[in-house]
């Protein structure tokens, strides 16, 4: 028996004075996915080549990332990853390639971008292999995890076409992938020294973060007063807690090129450099009134 | 599909026939109820064709049931009824020249209440304020303009089409002047691993790599540009909200380029980004930036029907669109100095967590909307003190979301956290007692640098 929807007559009306004056075109369903793009899919054994992996949001803002690019270790070697102008600004986990395990290598990432990223095809980062033995099989992305911009981390769906390649058993004759003409430093950075509560008991530490557009970041050297150099993550625990001494951070790209930035204090939030120029300001206004009461007292004893 | 008749409904038919007579003078006719396993479409209605107009609205057809707001399934989607003001926002632009042509980008529009962005026209000419030859293009949001003339100024606005291809709101323009290429520097390389880079040459090489930023914030308004999540320049809006900055010495590549302000009153605006690809030796253009009002409130809690006040600051004079909820829409006029202030009466909320975001319309452009503020209707009046702080991500209490809230979350990443931050996590991320990309997200809606 066919059921009949029944609504109260104030209701039908109102509904109906709720006047339908526009006609949109309806949202599609909503995926983001992760595209992988090479120049061709068959290959000789013994040959390079680059595949890059670039994020289509749909048309959806998204501020965060993360997944893992898995590939089979007996037919791919995995030789570097390029991370250098990437849509995401600051990395959680640098994309890397780990250790093969059980006849798998793996690449995981995770990061984000400040204020969001909205497009068609925000690049991630690309990966060089070189080719091993002859067969086929597939580069995929597993565990995508991409969520909006909106202040909650709300999941979008995600998914990644994998890659298939055939290796033949030739050997291959082309040369390998040109290396990244990098000739230019990372980008200009200002280090700074922070403490808080919650972490490293509350001593100092220092926080640094830059970019590279070409060949990217490949490791930040920390050097405190007259010490060495020493390899180093932001978040850094400062071993000098109380010494005044200088300290440098220097960044290093993929190619060696390098910058060094010096620390500075952290900057005091807004409402403390309020103060501050209240306080200066202050001061001032003071220094002048004494100046001015103290020219009147000497033209006075000096008109005496 | 499965239709269903539905049947004795003479007298409402009259009268739906005589309502819609008198209010739209235009003749509409039910058509039969029908339902799927997926879906249930009440009252469809069709009209005759052709639009209906008046002095205060335009009606451009209706293949709909009566019903508010948009409906969707993994199979179908229907926006349907009285959606209330939708709008797009207006794109920014940023212009590079090269020789004999001029690259343009811009930000997507954004769609508010059901209305959809179907593509995008380049509009262009030789003198400022057209007349204008168009390009159309598709859902893009790039355009390279070629066959210009070295050393003329060129003028482009970007129009933004609906699903009828009618223009539903534009940039500001912005000019650009191509210039004679020169011999490319070597080296330089490409760019992310080097695939696809279609991107004009160098044409001065001995020239900075240059970034200038133009746009409309709030009157007197501290400005702050962040390139790639960190704050390199600061300035100071003028009187009617106008702001400008220019930043030098920059890399050639991709850049994420934010921009935000600070009202008098202390309080953030949302951040407004948008990526640029800079070429060596060139200065990119990026003009039309409208940023979203600031947005506060004056109680964390207020007492089920008593009022709450809802302020910001927007450009002076601006058509300020604030949104309650999602379903409650109030217009407000910024006044001269760009303020604005709503005494919103509380009853014809539910109790529990509310929000409200806003956003503002100035001739032809109209701004995102801006992150939301949160409250809670409930059953006593809670006041607060305007702070200017983001309500989630401040780790550190430092009223900046920046690096160094970042490095905590980072320190304590896929780590237990120990009593004291679980607190801190409650209160300024997502609360489930761990930190993963959830907080991050949290923490990158919220950024200030």
């Amino acid at each position: 028996m066919k059921s009949i929807v029944t609504v109260p007559i104030l209701n039908k009306i109102t509904r109906f004075l709720v006047p339908a004056v526009a006609f949109f075109v309806a949202s599609p369903a909503f995926s983001a996915q992760i595209l992988f793009q090479t120049e061709k899919t068959s290959f000789s054994q013994n040959e390079e080549f680059l595949i890059s992996a670039y994020v289509d949001t749909e048309g959806e803002m998204l501020n965060a990332y993360e997944g893992k690019i898995i590939f089979p270790a007996q037919f791919l070697e995995g030789k570097e990853v390029r991370d250098g102008n990437s849509l995401v600004n600051f990395w959680i986990e640098r994309p890397s390639l780990q250790q093969p395990n059980e006849g798998k290598q793996e690449i995981v990432f995770s990061g984000i971008t400040p204020g969001g990223f909205s497009g068609a095809k925000g690049f991630l980062f690309s990966i060089i292999f070189r080719t091993k033995q002859s067969g086929t099989g597939t580069i995929q992305a597993d565990r995508l995890r991409f969520l909006k911009n909106d202040g909650k981390g709300s999941p979008v769906p995600a998914h990644a076409s994998s890659f298939s390649f055939a290796i033949s058993s030739e050997i291959s004759t082309s040369s390998p992938i040109k290396p990244i003409l990098d000739d230019a430093p990372p980008e200009d950075f200002m280090p700074f020294i922070s403490n808080d509560p919650n972490i490293f008991d509350g001593k100092n530490f220092l926080v640094f973060s830059t970019q590279d557009k070409d060949s990217g970041i490949d490791h930040y050297e920390v050097r405190e007063g007259n010490g060495a150099f020493v390899r180093a993550e932001s978040p850094y625990l400062l071993k000098d807690q109380s010494s005044d001494a200088d300290i440098e951070v220097k960044a290093v790209d993929k190619k060696g090129n390098e910058r060094t930035a010096k620390v500075s204090t952290e900057q005091e939030p807004e409402g403390k450099q309020k103060f501050l120029i209240f306080g200066i300001l202050l001061v001032s206004a003071l220094a002048l009134i004494g100046v001015s009461v103290r020219k009147k007292i000497w033209k006075k004893s000096s008109s005496n | 599909m499965q239709l269903k008749k539905t049947q004795n409904r003479p007298l409402f038919y009259g009268m739906a026939a005589m309502i819609s007579t008198l209010f739209f003078c235009v003749g509409y006719a039910y058509s039969e109820e029908y339902s799927s396993s997926q879906y249930t479409v009440l009252d469809p209605v069709m009209n005759a064709g052709g639009y209906g107009s008046s002095t205060n609205f335009s009606l451009l057809g209706v293949i709909s049931q009566i019903s508010n707001g948009p409906g969707s399934s993994a199979n179908f989607g229907d926006n349907a009824g009285f959606l209330y003001y939708p709008s797009v926002s207006s794109p920014a632009v940023s212009a590079t020249p090269g020789s004999s042509q001029v690259s343009l980008s811009w930000t997507a529009s954004q769609g508010y209440s059901g209305w959809a962005v179907s593509g995008y026209n380049v509009a262009r000419s030789t003198t400022s304020g057209g007349p204008y030859t168009y390009t159309s293009l598709g859902n893009v949001t790039s355009d390279t303009q070629t066959g210009l003339v070295n050393g003329t100024t060129y003028y482009f606005v970007i129009v933004v089409k609906d699903a009828f291809a009618r223009a539903i709101a534009s940039s500001t323009e912005i000019s650009a002047v191509p210039v004679a290429a020169v011999v490319p520097p070597s080296g330089g390389g490409v760019a992310g691993g080097g695939i696809i880079t279609t991107k004009p040459p160098p044409l001065v090489p001995t020239a900075e790599t240059a970034a200038e930023f133009s746009g409309k914030a709030y009157p007197f308004s501290k400005v702050f540009i962040l390139k790639d999540g960190q704050i390199v320049k600061r300035s100071i809006a003028d009187a009617e909200g106008n702001f400008v900055g220019k930043l030098t010495g920059l890399a050639a590549g991709d850049h994420s380029f934010s921009i935000y302000a600070e009202d008098k009153n202390g309080i953030h605006g949302s951040l407004f980004t948008f990526p640029v690809y800079l070429t060596k030796g060139v200065t990119t253009v990026i003009g039309g930036i409208f940023l979203a009002p600031t947005i506060s409130v004056d109680k964390s809690e207020v007492k089920r029907g008593e009022r709450i006040a809802i302020f910001g600051q927007a450009a002076p004079n601006a058509q300020v669109t604030i949104n309650i909820n999602s379903n409650i829409f109030v217009q407000q006029r910024s006044d001269k100095d760009g303020d604005y202030l709503l005494n919103f009466d509380s009853s014809a909320l539910e109790l529990g967590a509310s929000s409200v975001k806003s956003k503002q319309a100035l001739g032809s452009e109209i701004s995102q909307f801006s992150n939301g503020v949160g409250f809670k209707v409930g059953t006593k009046n809670v006041k607060i003190e305007t702070s200017g702080c983001a309500e989630k991500g401040d780790l550190n209490g430092g009223c900046r979301i920046n690096l160094v809230d970042f490095s905590i979350a980072a320190y304590w990443y896929k780590r237990p956290l120990n009593a004291a931050f679980k607190e801190v996590e409650a209160k300024y991320l997502n609360g489930d007692g761990k930190i993963d990309l959830i907080d991050f997200s949290i923490m990158a809606y919220y950024w200030s640098g």
